[in-house]
């Protein structure tokens, strides 16, 4: 009788096991055009670096993603193409790996002072040496990101994220803003990128940015398959 | 359970058609996808690149590509200054699902490819510099062996 029973039920859970998912990957994959960004539900203004972003997301787990923000770097020359992974979890996540940098930069035992690295210029004067010093001070790597997502159809995505406010600007998700960055001399070839510089004057500002949490709202347009 | 199919034929016939309907489009799947990997492997001769629907010249550093059964690949540059140097020939990995071919040394970029049993085409896209799509095709055509003179 229990076998019967089984066999019985067999559709029922088939067929509840074959749900309809709402956010199929197949609607991922294609080139989205950045339409607005929000932080807490309001609006940010963007810079014109950053409102070119486009994400090619290939169905390969690849996305690849174009922004200006860095191009200005190189003599004009700088990057402009990024890409990372990503992929769909429980219907309802969307995970994204990107470039973050951790703030691990040091102060002072004795005077709490932002510790810098200086070099003597031209004029044999000592200055700031702002590569050597920006290196020491965040750590760069990449890892995902979860966004939940809100809407996903053929032609708009729009996607959450609740995180810190550091982890979200000092970080490619997805076009930074150029103020934020600063122009690392290295080989050519090399990453030539990094968060900002660290003094007295802004240590504590971007300290708090690493504690306070915000939720974004990215909405995109499908321009293309 | 014998005997229950034999007392109970239709509701038994209708589960097997419940799973059958549920089961075969995914196998259907990767049946395409051993099918089209079958095909991929072998030796191939670079015939024809074109950037945006206009024919460049071939790309130099895969000017023969083998593919091997075992995920591994070997771009082969033939031009006169590479060959027999040991920077003539790149090995790599590989992997293929849903049409979609990644060579290691090409990724981020993954090729979408239309097999045939004698011809390869291989379609990516990349950014240009200005935020518009690039698309790159490359032609293969197969050959028996990697002419290596």
């Amino acid at each position: 009788m229990n076998r019967k029973l089984y066999l019985l039920l067999l559709p029922l859970l088939m067929l509840a096991a074959c749900e309809d998912v709402q956010f199929p990957e197949s609607n991922m994959t294609g080139l989205w055009q950045q339409v607005e960004v929000t932080e807490d539900d309001v609006v940010m203004n963007l810079k014109p670096e950053q409102s070119s972003l486009q994400l090619l997301i290939e169905s390969n787990g690849v996305f690849r993603y174009f922004h200006e923000s860095f191009a200005r770097y190189n003599g004009g020359n700088g990057p402009t193409s990024f890409y990372g992974s990503w992929n769909i979890t429980d219907d309802r996540w969307v995970n994204f790996t990107t470039e973050k940098w951790q703030l691990v930069a040091a102060l002072s035992n004795d005077s709490g002072k932002v510790i810098l690295t200086r070099k003597m210029n031209a004029q044999n004067i000592s200055v700031i040496d702002t590569t050597a010093t920006v290196q020491k001070q965040w750590t760069r790597y990449h890892i995902p990101s979860r966004f939940t997502i809100l809407k996903l159809t053929e032609d708009e995505m729009e996607i959450r994220l609740r995180t810190f406010v550091g982890e979200k600007k000092y970080a490619l998700l997805f076009a930074p803003d150029p103020d934020d960055f600063v122009e690392l001399i290295v080989a050519p070839g090399r990453i030539n990128y990094a968060p900002k510089l660290l003094t007295d004057n802004n240590y504590w500002e971007v300290f708090n940015e690493f504690r306070t949490i915000k939720t974004y709202r990215y909405k995109f347009r499908k321009i293309s398959n | 359970m014998k005997k229950y199919v034999k007392k109970h034929p239709l509701p038994t016939f209708f589960l097997l058609s419940l799973l059958a309907i549920f089961l075969l489009p995914a196998c259907a799947e990767n049946d395409a996808d051993a099918e089209a990997i079958a095909l991929l492997v072998g030796n191939w001769e670079h015939t024809e690149r074109s950037i945006d629907n206009v024919v460049v010249a071939k790309d130099s550093t895969r000017l023969f590509m083998h593919i091997d059964i075992n995920q591994i690949c070997e771009l082969h540059n033939k031009t006169a200054a590479a060959a027999n140097t040991v920077n003539s020939i790149k090995r790599s990995g590989w992997s293929y699902a849903a049409g979609v071919l990644n060579i290691a040394v090409d990724l981020p970029a993954s090729w979408v490819t239309k097999i045939e049993s004698d011809k390869l085409s291989m379609e990516r896209r990349d950014f240009s510099k200005t935020g518009t799509l690039i698309t790159t095709v490359l032609k293969y055509e197969r050959r028996n062996a990697i002419d290596n003179n």
